[in-house]
């Protein structure tokens, strides 16, 4: 993503005006971004709506928003809010992405076999959840579609902050910093 | 474009923190983050070995001892100076022995009173106590689903008519027994028989268990388990008999000693500093028909080996020293290649039992079939798939979902059978454990197996890409028993399933036939 820098503008004049010539690097990185990304969620999709159920539905909500984002991207009149939504969804993928590979998140998979599974219903006259939880079983490892995803996801942002009005542009960009604090904070703090 | 640098800032910061805080988690996992660091370990040899008590039985009657142990929660010092908590029989861990006598029965009865639930790891700690290396029946056996909540006790019956040899009791209880054992939950259970008495074999204070496990704490000394990507737990404290790289005098003369490899994962080799050669007197089924020579040998999860060791030689103050060459696919850490210390001292002993025949045991049942009687060969595939350890496809979930029916094999009573087990896959390696037989080696990648596995067995390492046959007589039992790894990370993740062994003539016992009871407990 190469978008041209603006000199920051702290008074907002212009803030609600959008680009009036798009650079053409920042929509082909937009649509090709959010495509990937998109794309990515899809695959990983059944895999998690099979473990975690909720992780799944997550992914598929977030797979259908940046694949309307890359659609929205590349049409003539670029409707900016499904963009805006596009890229604040992003952000809080990145930040979840950055929380599942840091620290053990309550909604995670336990990395046991029988998670998900109610297995412990399964043991005859067990009582309680036979399942352990270790510390850092609940942490994602970062794979290569991990790295993959998300390095698309971060060059979506990038690109639809180019592309939105410029005071949604900058909503985003505060979006961000706010997601990366917190999850600088959360790592510090539980981890 | 309206990105200005305040902005891009921002979302540079939201890009190094997705970048920055996993690949910190990479290098340093969360599970490792409040561990015990290596330089905080003592210095090796600090401890005495201690070995475990013998335990006493409630009563006796005519061919029956009876024994009650409860399992609960304890505190330790397997790192000297740092107390550790611990489950374990009767508080300790190792657990008490038990000793046995061919011929008399063992009723024992286990209670649980485990904490609810486990403090750090959040499980509901049921148990199933498995006796390995005997030949119970399937409801006494430890099934994995016939469970004993906190609260419970079941009362475990033993025939202990087999040929001497070193068993031991651990936990075995569905989804959590590498937890439970790792915490613990193992003892040991010395069987004998008027042969081996006879022999002139080390005894009493010569006649020594080691029992070996690893483990890793956290700095206020909880102990902390690194599951490593599924594969198993390895931990950088070895200890023996409970106790962190212990040390032991020794006389100047022959010793017994009765290695149990109890670590969950861990497959280990020993040899000693100087060279010291071990005599092989048993395996898993006891005395070996006659005495093998070696150097070094590799030792995995849940084998028994029991070698003679002659300290003659050495000089009064001088150490030798266990190592520990590790076998490929363990996970090592600086100080795992040390086991424990001998030092040899000058005080006077006993000249008796101070010997290793040259035969033992040549009747040894398992070593005594022949290949030829075997009426089919079976192929046992270990594999993983999508996560899950498999065995030929199968997991105990799926003879779970099937109501315990399924089985992978079904000899009939009698029947002597190849079972050819096979590791297709170079990444990791198996200790594989057939319940309720004891079988002989044949083979090792078409190889004779190797030199140390001279007896009856019942575990076999099944080491990266390696193909084991094995020989197995089902005899004098009928029912469904397991098979699985005793890597128990993957039994646990669920390489388990079982075989029912065929009698058209009577029917066998249901494994879930016998369930727990809560507490009060009658009379025993």
């Amino acid at each position: 993503m190469s978008a041209r820098l603006a000199p920051s503008d702290p008074s907002g004049a212009g803030a609600d005006r959008r680009p009036a010539t798009p650079h053409p690097v920042a929509v082909a990185g937009a649509v090709a971004a959010f495509a990937v990304a998109g794309l990515l969620h899809l695959v990983v999709a059944p895999e998690h709506l099979h473990e975690v159920p909720l992780l799944g539905i997550g992914m598929v909500l977030t797979a259908v928003v940046q694949l309307a984002a890359a659609t929205a991207a590349v049409r003539s009149g670029r409707p900016w809010p499904v963009l805006a939504v596009g890229a604040l969804v992003t952000v809080a993928a990145i930040a979840f992405y950055a929380l599942t590979r840091t620290v053990d998140l309550p909604l995670m998979p336990g990395g046991h076999a029988h998670d998900g599974a109610a297995m412990s219903a399964s043991v005859p006259g067990a009582v309680g959840d036979g399942v352990p939880r270790l510390p850092g079983s609940r942490t994602e490892g970062v794979g290569l579609l991990d790295a993959v995803c998300v390095a698309a996801e971060l060059v979506a942002v990038v690109a639809a902050s180019a592309l939105l009005p410029g005071r949604v542009g900058a909503l985003v960009a505060r979006t961000s910093l706010v997601a990366a604090l917190a999850v600088v904070a959360w790592r510090v703090l539980l981890g | 474009m309206p990105v200005n640098r305040r902005d891009l800032l921002s979302m540079a910061l939201l890009g190094g923190a997705a970048v920055a805080l996993p690949l910190e988690a990479s290098l340093r996992p969360v599970a490792l983050r409040h561990r015990l660091a290596a330089s905080a370990l003592p210095a090796p040899f600090s401890a005495p070995l201690g070995v475990p008590p013998v335990l006493a039985p409630v009563r006796q009657d005519a061919d029956t001892d009876y024994y009650r142990v409860t399992m609960r929660e304890s505190t330790t010092e397997v790192v000297p100076g740092l107390r550790s908590p611990v489950w374990g029989y009767e508080g300790i861990a190792p657990g008490p022995t038990i000793r046995a006598v061919q011929g008399r029965k063992v009723v024992a009865r286990f209670v649980n009173e485990l904490p609810a639930t486990h403090p750090q790891w959040g499980y509901a700690p049921w148990t199933s106590v498995h006796l390995h290396g005997s030949a119970s029946l399937p409801q006494h056996d430890g099934y994995a689903s016939d469970i004993t909540n906190p609260g419970q006790y079941k009362d475990y019956r033993y025939p202990n008519w087999q040929p001497a040899r070193t068993l031991w009791y651990h936990d075995h209880g569905a989804h959590h027994t590498a937890e439970n054992v790792y915490m613990g939950l193992a003892g040991l259970y010395l069987l004998t028989d008027p042969l081996e008495q006879s022999l002139p074999l080390p005894k009493g204070e010569f006649d020594v268990p080691l029992v070996v496990t690893d483990h890793m704490f956290t700095t206020d000394g909880v102990p902390l388990l690194n599951i490593v990507e599924g594969k198993g737990a390895w931990g950088d404290v070895v200890a023996v008999n409970g106790r962190a790289w212990p040390v032991l005098r020794v006389k100047r003369r022959k010793y017994r000693f009765r290695i149990l490899n109890a670590s969950i994962s861990r497959s280990y080799r020993w040899s000693f500093s100087d060279g010291t050669p071990m005599t092989v007197v048993a395996t898993d089924a006891g005395l070996v028909p006659s005495p093998t020579v070696v150097r070094d040998f590799r030792h995995s999860s849940a084998e028994r080996y029991e070698v003679v060791v002659d300290f003659s030689r050495h000089r009064p103050g001088q150490r030798v020293v266990l190592r520990n060459i590790s076998p490929p696919k363990n996970v090592d850490y600086a100080r795992t290649g040390t086991v424990m210390a001998f030092d040899v001292v000058d005080d006077p002993f006993p000249t008796t039992d101070n010997a290793v025949p040259d035969v033992l045991f040549p009747e040894q049942p398992a070593m005594n079939v022949p290949e030829g009687a075997a009426l089919r060969t079976r192929r046992f595939r270990l594999h993983r798939q999508n996560g899950l350890w498999k065995i030929n496809g199968t997991t105990w979930d799926d003879v779970v979902r099937s109501g315990f029916r399924k089985v992978l094999a079904d000899p009939r009573l009698d029947d002597v059978e190849v079972w050819e087990l096979v590791n297709e896959s170079g990444g990791w390696f198996h200790p594989v454990h057939i319940h309720f037989v004891d079988f002989r080696v044949l083979s090792r990648n078409g190889l004779p197996p190797a030199p140390h596995e001279c007896g009856g067995k019942d575990v076999v390492y099944l080491g990266p890409a390696e193909t084991v046959r094995v020989l197995v007589k089902f005899e004098r039992g009928r029912g469904r028993y397991m098979m699985h790894c005793h890597n128990l990370v993957h039994e646990d993740h669920d390489m388990m399933a079982q075989f029912e062994i065929v009698d058209p003539a009577v029917p066998a016992p249901d494994p879930l036939s016998e369930p727990s009871s809560w507490l009060p407990a009658g009379e025993l």
